[in-house]
């Protein structure tokens, strides 16, 4: 599947929040795009943010991580603005099916690690989204591709690193956020 | 140099000479967790197989200042990493001059997650001159 967007468009067209005392769900969607089966696989769990639309996807956390999700969201709909060549070096423009799926993979990380800080969050030359928490000498990266695989990067204090694919479930999600501790 | 011998390379250029990269204000954001701008590993990848950079013995040839590379890219911040630098990470350089960038060179080499972020840490050290954060940047919601 290949989007298409004009400059000046953003990448998320629309979302609502409906809040519970337990949960804040809001269905999130794209201006275009589409969700692949890949995608639908990802993180399943309690958690899942089932997409109920091609281009759209449903993300529950909790009332206190409904801001955080928001700034995140707020962020990466910049990313729409964004001209190819954005970079200078021919930078691609940035995918709305790797948005939908960075926010999906945010809302899974937020509700697994409610104490993890909120990450940095930048577009790649190749159309992707990138994720990062960097504190204390440890460095972590989550980086959806256009592809929707997500690369997995981590350097700790000790100069241990790893990298490689997040697998399709959340339990290697876990153990990934586990090396925050 | 570990792999050297396949990485293209181009041994006229010294090891204690500088390549520039260009760095748009997208790479260079506010960290929430410290609230600290912080440059990102993503601002060193490949395109098309290889990562484009300035040549700087080609502009000091050529007599121009490292700040010409971001002249017309107004914004943007710039970079500087010694060739040598590169070297010992297995990457390799060579000329690519285009129509827009007689100085441009390419860095060829296998670009891991571990390769990029040595290459965040160089460039931290050295920066030329650091973007600055315009209406075109995404970086406004995490700076207000």
């Amino acid at each position: 599947m290949t989007a298409v967007l004009q400059h000046g468009q953003t990448l998320i067209s629309e979302r609502e929040w409906v809040t519970s005392p337990h949960e804040a769900s809001a269905a999130v969607t794209s201006t275009r795009g589409t969700t692949s089966e890949v995608a639908e696989k990802i993180f399943g769990s309690s958690f899942t943010p089932t997409p109920t639309r091609s281009d759209q996807v449903v993300l529950r956390v909790t009332p206190v991580l409904q801001a955080r999700l928001e700034r995140a969201i707020e962020t990466m709909q910049r990313f729409g603005g964004l001209q190819s060549d954005w970079d200078s070096y021919g930078a691609g423009i940035v995918q709305p099916d790797a948005v939908l799926q960075a926010l999906r993979l945010l809302a899974v990380v937020f509700n697994t690690r409610k104490d993890i800080p909120d990450p940095m969050i930048v577009p790649t030359s190749e159309g992707g989204v990138q994720l990062e928490w960097d504190r204390d000498g440890l460095h972590l990266e989550l980086e959806v591709r256009p592809s929707l695989e997500v690369d997995v990067y981590w350097e700790r204090p000790d100069g241990e690193t790893w990298g490689g694919l997040l697998q399709n479930n959340q339990e290697s999600l876990l153990r990934f956020l586990q090396r925050l501790d | 140099m570990p792999d050297g011998s396949e990485v293209p390379d181009d041994p006229t250029i010294p090891d204690d000479s500088l390549v520039y990269r260009r760095i748009t204000a997208e790479w260079y954001k506010v960290d929430p967790a410290t609230g600290q701008h912080r440059l990102t590993s993503a601002a060193f990848s490949d395109l098309d197989g290889a990562m484009s950079i300035t040549v700087g013995i080609d502009v000091e040839a050529g007599e121009h200042e490292p700040l010409d590379v971001v002249a017309n890219h107004p914004g943007y911040g710039l970079v500087a990493i010694s060739v040598g630098d590169l070297r010992r990470l297995g990457l390799g350089v060579v000329r690519s001059a285009t129509d827009g960038e007689l100085c441009h060179g390419d860095v060829h080499g296998n670009k891991t997650k571990g390769t990029k972020n040595k290459l965040r840490a160089l460039a931290e050290q050295n920066w030329i001159r650091k973007p600055t954060v315009n209406e075109t940047s995404s970086d406004e919601i995490a700076d207000s």
